[in-house]
């Protein structure tokens, strides 16, 4: 554990020129804010330009030093979870109509065919037994879609980016127990429109989920 | 019971994200085993979570995306790195380069140059060519001195070193003619010259001198002359020596091909007669002049092939205008075979008769 470098040691060093220490740092939080990017705009496109986004201002704050980024303030994940988030924020206020539009036309399951295949595929899950079929899948990312914005927000932060309550709270600037409250809204949604694939095959992986 | 259920609902997200104490978390966990209830709650929320977390966990960035990111960090690096670093301190190599540059760059250049000069005025066949040149009359034929230097023994007994010698004697009779060439040439130490000749054109001199003589002047003073005989081969020595002098016989090439075009010019305007200073002066007859000379001689084949980069039509008219009577009727007649029905087949057919005309030993000027 000690020869891992922290995000903050790999920031100091892209500063001074290692651009594999820049690698290293996007190897780590590339997927996680891709993942919270994509489900929070709910659009690919979008999310392949916020996520461009985010990084090039890694790079720009580590390039100028005057540049309003990450001051050592706080932790650096933190501070790149908030930039992400606050570029959500932005942009769903522009395109508010359109995202309500797209998520009435079910435009999600639309807009990733692919990765539906993947998650069936994917390996190493506790709820592949459950995630047996892409209409499951399809359900499940309806599901997360249908949330709204708040709820999902914290939602994702809590489950992707792996924040705890307190610092989803700081980023999203709500009172941790309103942070709470949201995330037991979220998952309750959840629950009850997973519910029958829960019953179905879901018992079981409930008992097996709650025994491990 | 209820009242426990209640406090484990209200901790059970806590409890499903490991944020709880310790303490608390052993509290739940106590309740949760004993409560079938708060256990089946527990478990949908997994079961819920579980099924969430595999749909995000497949969610895979798009590599292009990735690139582009990584070019702009890399590319972002070297915009700033030399900031700072010229700023702090000059690097090793930069100062070295401030340091060295001139006088390296200066090294070099006077290398160059020394070794320029002595590939040029060291080597004495061309020293004794510039001497000779430097003459009004020629002296007699001069004989290899590569040669000579080479098998300076075998040579000493040829009849060559010593026109070789009389040309020498002649140069130090001349100054003025030759005063040029000791300007031009790399400084040398003086040095008594063997005869007791004056060191007029001393460094050419020397080093003929040195040729002549053989190895018994030191070799050792002149580093671009060759080298003495004796690490040579005895038959190879016997060889060059007997050989005939290859360096004259260059020379004389060399002769040949500057007189060459020359003559053949000449040889035109004699054949046309009339030796107008516009097809003579113009440029143009110089360059073509020594294409026209193996021309004359081996006919027109020869000249079509040499002069495939203009056109037939351009390539008649030019020798027309060059007055080159001959190789112009051949072209025009080579014209008219290949393309009689051409449009300008009648003005072919008026120059190739204008043409022959001239081309007649006691013709008048043609019509222009």
């Amino acid at each position: 554990m000690d020869g891992i470098p922290s995000d903050e040691q790999l920031l100091a060093a892209y500063r001074a020129g290692d651009v594999a220490a820049f690698e290293k740092l996007l190897g780590r939080y590339e997927k996680p804010i891709w993942t919270y990017l994509r489900r929070f705009v709910r659009r690919d496109d979008a999310a392949e330009d916020l996520l461009q986004e985010v990084f090039l201002r890694v790079v720009r704050d580590a390039q100028d030093a005057a540049a309003a980024g990450w001051k050592g303030q706080a932790k650096f994940s933190t501070w790149l979870y908030t930039v992400a988030r606050n570029l959500c924020v932005d942009r769903s206020r522009r395109e508010a109509i359109r995202v309500a539009a797209s998520l009435d036309a079910g435009g999600e399951a639309d807009d990733a065919p692919a990765s539906l295949h993947e998650r069936i595929a994917a390996p190493d899950r506790p709820a592949d037994a459950v995630l047996a079929n892409r209409q499951a899948a399809t359900r499940i990312d309806a599901a997360i879609a249908a949330l709204p914005d708040d709820q999902r927000e914290v939602f994702l932060m809590r489950e992707v980016m792996e924040l705890p309550f307190a610092e989803i709270a700081a980023v999203v600037g709500a009172s941790e127990p309103t942070v709470k409250s949201r995330m037991r809204y979220a998952l309750e949604k959840l629950r009850a429109a997973l519910a029958d694939l829960a019953g179905d095959g879901g018992g079981g992986a409930a008992e097996s989920g709650g025994a491990g | 019971m209820a009242a426990d259920c209640e406090q484990t609902r209200a901790r059970m997200l806590e409890l499903l994200y490991g944020e709880l104490a310790p303490a608390a978390r052993a509290e739940v966990d106590a309740h949760v085993k004993g409560c079938p209830e708060c256990r089946a709650e527990l478990g949908a929320l997994e079961s819920t979570r579980a099924m969430a977390r595999g749909a995000l966990a497949a969610d895979t960035p798009p590599p292009r995306v990735r690139a582009a990111i990584l070019q702009a960090a890399a590319a972002a690096v070297p915009a700033r790195k030399p900031v700072p670093a010229a700023a702090s301190r000059p690097s090793f190599w930069g100062r070295l380069r401030g340091k060295w540059t001139l006088p390296t760059f200066a090294t070099v250049g006077a290398v160059a140059v020394f070794l320029l000069a002595s590939r040029i005025f060291m080597e004495p066949q061309k020293t004794y060519e510039r001497g000779r040149q430097g003459l009004a009359p020629p002296p007699a034929e001069p004989a290899a001195p590569v040669a000579a230097a080479e098998a300076p023994a075998a040579a000493q007994t040829e009849p060559a070193p010593a026109l070789k010698r009389e040309a020498a004697d002649e140069r130090v009779r001349r100054p003025a003619a030759s005063a040029a060439v000791p300007a031009r040439r790399k400084p040398q130490p003086a040095r008594p010259l063997p005869g007791g000749r004056l060191p007029v054109a001393q460094p050419a001199k020397e080093s003929l001198d040195d040729l002549l003589e053989g190895s018994t002047s030191a070799p050792a003073k002149h580093a671009f002359v060759p080298p003495p005989p004796a690490a040579r081969d005895k038959r190879e020595q016997d060889e060059r020596a007997f050989a005939p002098p290859p360096p004259p016989a260059r020379n004389k090439r060399h002769e040949e091909d500057e007189r060459a075009p020359r003559e053949a010019a000449l040889e035109d305007e004699d054949v046309a007669g009339t030796p107008s200073p516009g097809a003579s002066g113009a440029g143009a007859p110089r360059a073509a002049a020594p294409r026209a000379a193996p021309a004359a001689a081996a006919g027109a084949k020869k000249a079509k092939a040499s002069a495939d980069a203009e056109s037939p039509v351009a390539r008649a008219d030019r020798l027309f205008a060059q007055r080159r009577w001959a190789e112009a009727a051949v072209a025009y007649r080579d014209l008219l075979r290949e393309d009689p029905r051409s449009p300008d087949a009648s003005r072919w057919r008026q120059r190739l008769a204008a043409c022959q005309a001239a081309a007649a030993p006691v013709a008048a000027p043609p019509p222009r």
